[in-house]
């Protein structure tokens, strides 16, 4: 239970690496950011659809 | 529905970014997104629910996986930009779901088509993260492999008083615009000012794009000045400032100028979540924004129906009126003082502070 191995850390290797993928998760968060608000617009076709509120889905 | 997974996942998300490293856990929250957002497009109730669960699930690891890879990439000089950085691109997001959405589901595609692109679009998006992310993660003890153990970096942030301080003060800062802005800003604006449905959207929009320019500007500014607190405070200064002059005395300032300082000031709910990672050691770096993600999703999921029930009860089954909004606007007013008094009790943790006090992790006041 307490072992004390440590795994090498290759963070170092890869500085320049972690912001390009930093930038790939942006559009990541964008566009989960963008379907968490989008049910907001269209509410009359989600209701006539599944004939409840939104507040089920929000 | 989507705020409960998220909260929850929020914490997985933190503890497995630290456990195994975000090459995997990154794509893997990315891909539980697009199966929600492709089953909420199957169109039946049932498929719309499980998937909107399954989106707060994935989405949990969208700025927490983000928060993580800046950390590493970038040093801890332009940390609190990154994570401005970060979430102005989601408050984009947040826009572009409701300005781009709404016409392009009511011209070019239907809604069941929007939420099937959105699903490819995102597994194309886990694909580049795998790829692009490097493998490896920091140093931790190996030989413990029960699964309980992944959840022990929270021991470190949670029994660390600091922790709080910046969820709750984080927290506060973001009632305005998720509760005040986001739920009661279209009825607020209508009631007491009397003024059209689009017109009264069109200024709540400009708190969401206030955000856009606030992160990053407030986090670079206190990574210019390497301090945090002072900051912190002054953008909480700004949201008193203008939030009681939007309640108080309406129309005393054009209208877009109070929302788009509300939106900017509130920039400053971001550096909490810098300072998070600055109280607390690096090897729990991703459990810490898991844990103040935690924190203020749970502060705004309990508040959102409480301030809806303070509306009804000042209203006693009545109308709501300008007096009733103005009534429990205070309570919001109120939180935002409470957040600058929170404030004062945090570390000061900015590069310009650990030059002349090396032990501030460990010291009870800033130097």
């Amino acid at each position: 239970m307490s072992a004390t191995t440590v795994i090498a850390s290759s963070r170092r290797t890869g500085q320049i690496g972690f912001v390009i993928a930093w930038g790939f998760c942006l559009l990541f968060y964008f566009g989960q950011y963008a379907i968490r608000s989008a049910p907001g617009v269209m509410v009359p076709e989600l209701t006539t659809a599944f004939g409840l509120t939104t507040l089920g889905v929000s | 529905m989507y705020y409960y997974t998220y909260s929850g996942f929020a914490i997985v998300a933190g503890a497995a970014l630290d456990r195994f490293g975000p090459k995997y856990v990154i794509p893997i929250g990315i891909v539980v997104t697009a199966v929600g957002a492709i089953m909420f497009g199957l169109g039946s109730a049932g498929s719309a629910e499980a998937g909107r669960l399954l989106q707060g699930a994935g989405a949990a690891f969208a700025f927490t996986g983000a928060v993580y890879l800046a950390s590493h990439g970038f040093s801890a000089a332009w940390l609190a930009t990154a994570v401005g950085f970060t979430q102005c691109f989601g408050m984009l997001g947040g826009s572009a779901g409701q300005f781009a959405v709404g016409p392009m589901i009511h011209a070019l595609i239907t809604w069941e088509q929007f939420w099937i692109l959105a699903g490819l679009a995102l597994l194309a998006i886990a694909v580049v993260v795998l790829v692009a992310t490097p493998s490896g993660h920091d140093a931790q003890p190996i030989g413990d492999r029960s699964s309980l153990s992944m959840f022990k970096p929270y021991k470190v942030v949670l029994t660390n008083p600091q922790s709080y301080l910046c969820g709750f003060c984080a927290g506060l800062l973001f009632l305005p615009t998720t509760i005040g802005d986001m739920i009661w800003g279209v009825p607020f604006l209508r009631d007491t000012l009397g003024i059209s449905y689009e017109q009264a959207v069109d200024r709540a929009t400009m708190v969401p794009l206030g955000w856009v320019i606030g992160c990053p500007l407030l986090g670079y500014i206190a990574d210019r000045i390497g301090r945090r607190k002072p900051v912190l405070i002054g953008g909480a200064l700004l949201m008193l400032a203008a939030s009681a002059t939007v309640i108080y005395l309406p129309g005393v300032v054009p209208p877009y100028v109070l929302g788009l300082l509300l939106g900017i000031g509130s920039g400053a709910a971001m550096i909490p979540y810098a300072i998070i990672k600055e109280v607390n050691p690096d090897k729990v770096k991703g459990s810490a924004t898991g844990a103040i993600n935690f924190l203020v999703f749970t502060l705004s999921a309990f508040l959102a129906p409480a301030y809806g029930w303070l509306l009804n009860a000042l209203a006693g089954g009545g109308k709501l009126t300008e007096t009733v909004f103005r009534n429990a606007d205070s309570f919001g007013v109120a939180g935002i003082v409470l957040a600058i008094v929170l404030a004062c009790f945090l570390c000061e943790t900015g590069s310009a502070s650990r030059a002349a006090a090396p032990m501030i992790q460990t010291a009870k006041a800033p130097a």
